[in-house]
């Protein structure tokens, strides 16, 4: 987990297509050639950023006290700390700069915490979280913009270990992407740029994430844009696109 | 109290919601699409407030300018208003509210431009600060792994007063030679060695400039008043050693570090015996 700034970094990439600043020229140039390949990507993007605060807005109604958040990124406006000022929020990424732009947004933040960790290695994640929350106490996990990065085998670990370790009532918010149609050439060369920024993506349909995220029950499902009640906007703008992907977003809750 | 324009309130915020809600996808990702409606509504709330509606539209320009509005879906909520003005019957009223609504958003976009001109600066600065931050740390943990490997890579053993062991394992190229030289000079100093054995058993090759460089050691050793036993130099060594022409004879050799203590001992006047 070390910087160059001379080369592109996936998560400044995404910060750039969801129209921010904080991203280098390097970042901003990458982004440009996935961009020609997979113009929707910054649609998606947003989708996924809208899908975070609305289910925030959900959980600071529902009064939930603790939020662990994986693969966070940039702790920006509209991120779990701004939507429920009440909770303590424990995030987590493995760019060591997004830990350091985090260190100076959050001075002011007291419930909000930022760790350093990748969530392959959700034991050590796990560890820490039990000594920032209370695992005894129901928590609301975000795997929010994540899970199309990581292979079936640590999602399998992950939802088994989160389960054991959250309480009844505890609740998880995840997205995956569902590619529905693919362009031989520019989706392969997109993967490929994907590959080179260490951003493997895997496509999973909605029966296949019930069996990764199992013991965890799904009990709401559906594409993102009828989450946020865009399907015209986000049809408008993504039809006749050479590659096509679908985004959900699902709710999952931990039984008794 | 009601206004004369109350009665257009409902429509000009339909219309301004129906168009922030097309152009929803252009607007930044900290603008969520399902904080629009409550926006369209502030905002026709503003633009029919003929008295007092400029200086909040300056307000709402600079709020919606931090939450990531684009330009874009501003000017289509601006043409759904006209048009929305554009339907008064009078054609005085008319005038007067299309005016007002351009006057609004005119004031509610240049906040907005300038409030986007603060965000990205202000995001720029904090990103470079971030870039520097990450990069000290990063230096500063790389210093200690070097400083923390020099340390293991020269280590110097006092096994006796005034003899010390410096065992070597690992290729030793100029740089390491140099940091050897370093090391062990001072811990002649510290330690006010009378012998030092340096043993290279841990030690597969070495190279004319390294022996040179050991030697140089052993020579200011000397100058320091003490004297250096190498020991451990194994068959390879000793080969590419007499192959170089490398004059030793400077420097006392023993076979291994066993013999080189005993021998240290009995320079100094000391010996290891059984109870």
């Amino acid at each position: 987990m070390s910087i160059d700034a001379s080369k592109p970094c996936i998560g400044r990439i995404y910060d750039y297509v969801l129209g921010g600043h904080n991203n280098f020229d390097v970042d901003r140039q990458e982004a440009e050639k996935i961009l020609k390949l997979l113009p929707n990507y910054p649609f998606l993007a947003r989708l996924n950023r809208w899908f975070l605060q609305l289910i925030a807005e959900r959980w600071a109604q529902e009064g939930v006290t603790q939020v662990l958040d994986f693969g966070s990124g940039m702790p920006t406006q509209g991120h779990f700390h701004t939507c429920m000022p009440r909770a303590t929020i424990l995030y987590s990424d493995n760019d060591p700069m997004t830990i350091a732009y985090a260190q100076q947004v959050l001075a002011d933040t007291p419930q909000a915490h930022y760790v350093l960790m990748d969530i392959r290695d959700i034991d050590l994640l796990l560890s820490t979280a039990s000594t920032l929350l209370a695992p005894h106490e129901p928590t609301a996990i975000g795997f929010i913009g994540v899970s199309y990065f990581i292979e079936d085998a640590f999602i399998r670990r992950i939802a088994q270990a989160t389960y054991e370790w959250a309480s009844p009532g505890s609740q998880m918010a995840l997205s995956f992407l569902e590619n529905i149609k693919e362009d031989g050439v520019t989706y392969s060369d997109a993967k490929e740029r994907l590959r080179g920024l260490g951003a493997e993506t895997y496509s999973r349909s909605a029966e296949q994430i019930r069996e990764l995220f199992a013991p965890w029950q799904v009990t709401e499902l559906k594409r993102l844009e009828a989450w946020l009640g865009l399907e015209n906007s986000f049809n408008e703008h993504t039809q006749g696109q050479a590659n096509e992907a679908a985004i959900y977003g699902a709710l999952l809750a931990r039984g008794e | 109290m009601e206004t004369p324009h109350d009665q257009l309130r409902e429509p000009f915020e339909q219309a301004i919601k129906a168009a922030l809600s097309s152009t929803a996808l252009s607007n930044r990702g900290t603008l969520a699409s399902f904080k629009l409606p409550g926006i369209a509504a502030s905002l026709a709330k503003i633009l029919l407030d003929v008295d007092e509606g400029l200086p909040k539209a300056a307000q709402l320009g600079g709020e919606l300018g931090r939450q990531g509005m684009s330009l874009e879906s501003v000017l289509a909520a601006q043409l759904a208003a006209v048009e929305q003005a554009a339907k008064l019957d009078s054609v005085t009223d008319r005038v007067v509210l299309v005016r007002h609504v351009l006057d609004g958003f005119s004031t509610l976009i240049g906040a907005l431009l300038k409030e986007e001109q603060t965000e990205s600066e202000r995001q720029r600065v904090q990103m470079e600060q971030a870039f520097f931050s990450t990069v000290a740390t990063q230096r500063q943990a790389e210093d200690a792994l070097r400083s923390a490997i020099r340390e293991l890579s020269t280590p110097i053993m006092p096994v006796s007063e005034g003899i010390l062991v410096l065992p070597l394992v690992g290729s030793i190229d100029s740089h390491r030679a140099g940091e050897i030289n370093e090391r062990l000079l001072e811990g002649i100093a510290e330690h006010q060695a009378e012998i030092v054995i340096i043993d290279i058993t841990g030690v597969p090759l070495m190279d004319t400039s390294t022996a040179n460089l050991l030697l140089m050691t052993a020579k200011a050793a000397n100058l320091l008043g003490s004297q250096i036993i190498l020991c451990g130099i194994g068959a390879e060594i000793a080969q590419t050693i007499t192959h170089l022409g490398v004059d030793l004879s400077n420097l006392t050799t023993m076979s291994n570090l066993q013999s080189s203590i005993s021998y240290a001992l009995e320079q100094t006047g000391l010996a290891i015996k059984p109870l």
